[in-house]
């Protein structure tokens, strides 16, 4: 059962920072489609930088604060990434969707193809050595022994903060004055304006932060998943994307719906060690299980999705440029 | 008595239109200046300059005889400018209490101080005795208070030349006296207000001075106690504005329309938005539906024409129960629609006007065969109705109709559905938007309809043309049909009464049309 | 002859008129930037081979090593896949709907096609064509799926078809793992599934002797075929018609008479039909060039669906634009694959093609920009008429 929950939470925590990335564009009303692309580009550069200071052994006493650096490097490649999203909708008014996808594209061969520039024989695979980054700790296990294992032995420093980012963010959309404006801005933009509140430059940061979170949610991701990063992210961001509609665009309701996909998808990589499923497994030989619980996770989405989608509101404004005084 | 604002020379230029030209306006403290004008005159255009959304090209303006520059609405907040829009710039999903503070929250390290906000904000209501809900969602409050968040929103940042523009087009006939009140307190504890609108009975009630602009000049300020409705529309018109309409006696038909208990629940608020209604229409004759925005005729309109479905209940055209039948069958079978939204329902904006004008009529022979589209038809369609309904466009059928001006956008719609010649005509805000000449055209159109023997309902909110065209009139408020009369038996204010729901003849059920009937065909026995 | 010269130049002004042109020009603008820019990279990285670097990209399909005829014959073979799936894009986003499923629909059709091309013995003559028909179904009926989510249950489509992508990619892996099919379609070491009955292959035509060895078959013509049927539905049907003005405004479109769900669900239906169609035929290629008609049975999305999308934006979602836009990029693709003998990356041509693709979103600005241009002109046109009518901006 820990084990479980230990892997699952290599799903949920990735899941939940990508779909609040992709909340805090489509609140301040750009549509951000390249999560994807956000995401590789932010493992490429957490996970490169991790490569090269472990080639030459620095902060070989310090993984942790190596880690940190990484994670904030990885957002600000995101950050940067996102900005062309941002330049496009923003001030060029222009297709958020076709842009979207031109940077997913963008993303996946830029960053292979930097990597082979930036790799010996021009191979595609960055190695890098996770296992330094374990907390591996004991703290808890006197006491509650599970409790341990799931947070402080197995776990990662990403586990945390991707904690961090949810709790960050529900209370600066809920309570500051900046997550109000913002807020605003994807909701009635001209309202906004009218009071004076400069409503590009909101949009802009929505995107900005969006990039962050996309390109460290890539990196936390990618980092505990293998050994090496190859330039994909395997259609995780668009899995972010149904989380985010799934959660309506509200900071708890992503967790719950990061949890419920996250718990489905991990299911079906342990199913195999779970008692009872053996049992049934073993009743029914001829049933192919593995296909089943792969197929699982989606199934059960569309089927929520189906039955809560009547009332589905996007933030009002999402999608549509600003159009500044045209009136 | 000081000016507090003036604008002098003002001129606005958009392409194609000079906005405002060479405009005089002042504002002195403590009065209510009303700005009136047609649709297009300029007056939005000038407050909006006052407000800091638009930049003239040429003018100043000064405050309290000094000169200020207004930039930006920031810039006019600050000298004291609030205005009360037309469309109201409110959040929906956000409380009033958020919508009120936005852009001007009291924080702290970044954190909004809502509690310190709301008790601001009750004093206030109190001071001025406006009566809001701090803590409810826009969406989940009627249009009064509504408005009373966007005055709210003015009093919170201080202001004291508040601009009202338009603001009683929603508004119960109840609602608005409470308005007028409110206007009245505020400035007696020393604002000014500069209220735009069209409407003549609410200047002469509590406006002190009236400015009227017509097609970007001014042409004159008076005092309200100097001057008549009849002189004001002079001035606001160029020429004496008929204010009724001739019509030829009613012939009665067949009823073509009836509507038999119908019912619609809304989703949101679990109400009965139709409340059980019943009525008749019959051929060659015009009937309206009066009520004030929001009273369930939006929805009833889209339930006749199929666009939304009725929830119980039968409406039969021409004898026939559609009540279940797809709108393409509807369109086809006699009803023709004139959409309340022409940009939502009636057009394709980015598509052509040849398309537009066939927009119901492609499916079927000639103007297509085995499903391939026969293009020769559809052009000489659309030619023979651009001629006959003088429809402006810059390349006649090739136009997109996205850049062709609203007046002929609805003559485009009007022309399309009158020729389908169906028993029922349906027009809803027939002339929403559309300046006099415009107006005029549209209601000679359905005037012929009507004498050539179709059944015409029409939903209005514009009293003067529930007045004018129709020969029946139907009320109806939260939902239900409260008043069946003659159009020629009633007043206007009496009509208000029943429009704000403080009197009510019917309740349903009901059986309309029969006493009617019997007071026509007296009518015509007579004759 | 110079009446015929002058019919031209008629006919050309007018075309300089029309929004297609608008949208043409704009296109060629981001091919401009986007090639700029993948020179310059191409300079940057590699200086000294550069030159022909860029010499090989521009070459193209002419890179071929058995010289530029062949060459012509493998691009429009390799690019035949991707007019299906360019094609299935662009019909949806007519109707105002993003197929980002077409991999799916795609997958689906694959393995439709491919199983009654191994397992269909008895259809003797008739296995190509069922098997083409039966990949058309299922990617129907895949196509259908988001379609109906979003008529009935208001689901995004995007969503529905990212979700579906990976159900028909586990459901097809799933089924080919399970013993009743595994022993008799897949082969145990290549993992793939095994080359289908030399009845269900698609034939050559003319093409092996047009150009021989190339891989080409008749299933180019067919993706002609289909750009050309599609767009005249688009453009001459009725069906087409209320297709596209649910794209342009889904409530006028109700208005006036259309059914909105079932012009949802037949034109996702549609476009996953034409992707499924692109899968079938791929598997059942007669070339056995490229591993060209195995199916690997990895847990990855197949990608042709994906590469359908810039495709189609490209052409602004014209099917006949389609053919241009896939050949323009699978000629420079074959460029990048050639430049990697020279010492470069060939992810440097995907690079060009998103460089394109997010310019070609400005380039859709300016035509928008053109457009409202030449509105306020013709409002201008308006105001010199003799008319009480006012003008549009000063109205609300």
């Amino acid at each position: 059962m820990a084990y479980f929950i230990s892997q699952s939470l290599f799903f949920i925590i990735p899941l939940l920072i990508v779909a609040l990335a992709g909340m805090f564009s489509e609140k301040s009303g750009t549509v951000n489609i390249a999560l994807e692309g956000l995401m590789v580009i932010g493992a490429f550069c957490g996970i490169l930088f991790i490569n090269k200071m472990q080639g030459i052994g620095a902060f070989a006493n310090s993984p942790q604060l190596l880690l940190i650096i990484a994670i904030v490097l990885a957002g600000m490649g995101g950050a940067l990434f996102a900005s062309l999203l941002g330049f496009l909708a923003i001030n060029m008014k222009a297709d958020q969707t076709i842009g979207g996808t031109a940077l997913n594209l963008l993303a996946g061969s830029l960053a292979i193809f930097l990597a082979k520039q930036t790799q010996e024989n021009h191979a595609v695979q960055i190695t890098y050595d996770k296992e330094v980054f374990r907390l591996d700790s004991n703290f808890l296990s006197g006491i509650f022994p599970n409790l341990n294992y799931i947070f402080f032995d197995m776990a990662y420093l990403t586990t945390y903060i991707g904690i961090l980012i949810l709790i960050i963010s529900t209370i600066v959309i809920y309570k500051t004055r900046f997550g109000a404006r913002l807020s605003a801005c994807g909701e009635h933009p001209e309202a906004v304006q009218s009071v004076g509140v400069n409503v590009y430059r909101y949009r802009w940061y929505g995107v900005l932060i969006s990039g962050f979170l996309g390109g460290l949610g890539g990196l936390v991701y990618a980092l505990p998943i293998s050994v090496s990063f190859e330039g994909s992210v395997a259609g995780y961001g668009f899995l972010a994307l149904a989380v985010l509609i799934f959660g309506q665009w509200k900071p708890l309701r992503i967790l719950f719906a990061a949890i419920f996909f996250g718990i489905f998808k991990t299911l079906s990589v342990t199913f195999f060690g779970i008692g009872w499923i053996v049992w049934l497994m073993e009743q029914f030989p001829s049933v192919p299980f593995g296909m089943i619980f792969k197929i699982l996770p989606y199934i059960a989405t569309m089927i929520v999705l189906a039955i809560f989608s009547k009332k589905s509101r996007a933030p009002k404004a999402s999608g549509k440029p600003f159009l500044g005084a045209a009136r | 008595m000081h000016n507090v604002i003036e604008m002098q020379h003002i001129t606005k230029i958009f392409p194609g239109i000079v906005a405002n030209d060479d405009v005089n306006f002042t504002l002195r403290k403590g009065e209510i200046h009303a700005l009136l004008g047609e649709n297009g005159a300029g007056k939005s255009t000038l407050m909006s300059i006052l407000f800091g959304m638009y930049i003239p090209e040429k003018g100043v303006i000064l405050k309290n005889g000094e000169p200020i520059q207004i930039l930006n609405p920031n810039d006019a907040n600050e000298q004291g400018i609030g205005m009360v829009h037309q469309h109201f710039k409110l959040v929906e999903v956000f409380t009033i209490l958020d919508n009120i503070i936005m852009g001007a929250e009291p924080t702290k390290y970044g954190f909004i101080k809502r509690k310190e906000a709301k008790e601001q904000i009750l004093e206030l209501c109190k001071q001025y005795e406006l009566l809001v809900d701090v803590d409810a969602k826009i969406q989940d409050v009627s249009v009064g208070m509504q408005q009373r968040t966007e005055i709210l929103k003015m009093l919170y940042r201080h202001n004291d030349i508040l601009i009202f523009d338009e603001p009683t087009a929603v508004l119960t006939p109840q609602e608005i006296n409470q308005l007028m009140i409110t206007m009245k307190n505020l400035v007696n504890e020393g604002k000014s207000i500069i209220f735009i609108t069209h409407k003549l009975d609410e200047i002469m009630e509590v406006c002190d001075r009236v400015t009227v602009l017509r097609r970007g000049k001014v042409i004159g300020t008076v005092d309200v106690k100097d001057t008549t409705k009849e002189e004001l529309s002079r001035m606001m018109v160029g020429r004496d504005v008929v204010f009724t309409i001739d019509k030829k006696p009613m012939q009665l038909g067949d009823v073509a329309l009836e509507v038999n208990d119908l019912t619609v629940l809304s989703d949101r608020t679990k109400k009965h938005v139709v409340d059980h209604v019943s009525f008749q229409v019959r051929k060659g004759e015009i009937v309206c539906i009066a009520g004030v925005d929001g009273n369930g005729q939006s929805e009833l309109g889209l339930v006749l024409s199929g666009l939304i479905k009725a929830t119980s209940g039968e409406i039969f055209l021409s004898g026939e129960d559609i009540t279940y039948k797809s709108i393409r069958y509807r369109n086809d079978h006699g009803l023709a629609h004139i959409p309340e939204d022409r940009h939502k329902h009636g057009l394709i904006l980015q598509d052509n006007l040849a398309n537009n004008l066939v927009l119901k009529k492609y499916h079927i022979e000639p103007f297509q065969k085995h499903g391939i589209i026969n293009k020769a038809p559809i052009m000489e369609l659309g030619d023979k109705l651009i001629d006959r309904y003088d429809i402006r466009s810059g390349q006649r059928l090739k136009t997109r109709v996205g850049s062709m001006s609203g007046g002929n956008q609805q003559k485009a719609i009007i022309a399309r559905e009158l020729d389908k010649d169906s028993d029922v005509l349906l027009s809803i805000q027939t002339v929403r938007g559309l300046d006099v000449g415009a107006v005029e055209f549209a209601h000679r159109q359905i005037i012929d309809a009507r004498d050539k023997g179709k059944a015409v309902l029409m939903i209005s909110f514009e009293l003067d043309e529930v007045m004018s065209v129709s020969d029946r009139i139907l009320v109806m408020y939260e939902g239900q049909i409260v008043k069946n009369v003659m159009a020629n038996d009633i007043t206007v204010e009496e009509l208000g009464l029943y429009m704000a729901g403080v009197k009510k003849d019917i309740v349903y059920p009901d059986r309309l049309s029969e006493p009617m009937i019997e007071k026509v065909e007296e009518e015509q026995a007579h004759e | 002859m110079s009446e015929f010269k002058a019919k031209l130049s008629r006919m050309w002004l007018k075309y300089k008129e029309t929004d297609g042109f608008h949208t043409l020009m704009g296109s060629l603008f981001a091919i401009g930037v986007g090639l700029l820019i993948g020179i310059i990279l191409i300079v940057l990285v590699n200086p000294s081979e550069s030159g022909e670097g860029i010499f090989r990209l521009i070459k193209g399909f002419m890179n071929h090593p058995r010289g530029a005829w062949i060459g012509l014959g493998q691009l429009l073979y390799r690019i035949t896949p991707l007019i299906f799936t360019g094609l299935a894009v662009a019909f949806a986003f007519k109707t105002g709907l993003f197929n980002i499923g077409a991999s799916g629909q795609y997958t689906v059709g694959l393995f439709a096609a491919s199983m009654v091309g191994i397992l269909g013995d008895s259809l003797g003559g008739f296995q190509w064509i069922i098997a083409v028909f039966a990949g058309m179904a299922a990617g129907f009926i895949w196509g259908a799926i988001p379609g109906i989510f979003k008529a009935f249950f208001n689901v995004h489509e995007v969503i529905t078809s990212i979700m579906f992508n990976y159900i028909g990619m586990y459901l097809v892996n799933g089924l080919l793992n399970a013993d009743f099919l595994r022993t008799r379609v897949v082969n145990g070491t290549t993992n793939r599934t095994l080359v289908v009955d030399q009845a269900a292959r698609t034939p050559y035509g003319p093409f092996n002797a047009i150009f021989p060895n190339s891989g080409l078959d008749i299933s180019f013509l067919i993706a002609v075929a289909a750009a050309i049927i599609l767009f005249l539905v688009l453009n001459k049907t009725v069906f087409g018609r209320e297709l596209k003005s649910v794209g342009m405004n889904r409530d006028a479109a109700k208005y006036s008479g259309v059914n909105e769900k079932r012009a949802l669900i037949l034109s996702m239906a549609i476009s996953g039909m034409i992707a499924g169609l692109g899968g079938a035929l791929f598997i059942l290629a007669p070339s056995t060039r490229n591993l060209g008609n195995a199916y690997a049975i990895e847990n990855i999305i197949l990608p042709a669906g994906f590469n359908g999308i810039p495709v189609a934006l490209l052409a602004n979602s014209n099917p006949l634009g389609v053919i241009l836009s896939t050949i323009f990029i699978g000629h420079i693709s074959l460029g990048g694959l050639s430049m990697q003998s020279v010492g470069f990356v060939s992810e440097i041509v995907d690079i060009i093609i998103g460089v394109i693709l997010y310019f070609s979103a400005f380039a859709l600005i300016m035509t928008q920009y053109l457009g409202k241009v030449k509105d306020r002109i013709a409002k201008k046109k308006q105001d010199s008429l003799k008319t009480e009518d006012v003008v549009k901006e000063g109205e609300e």
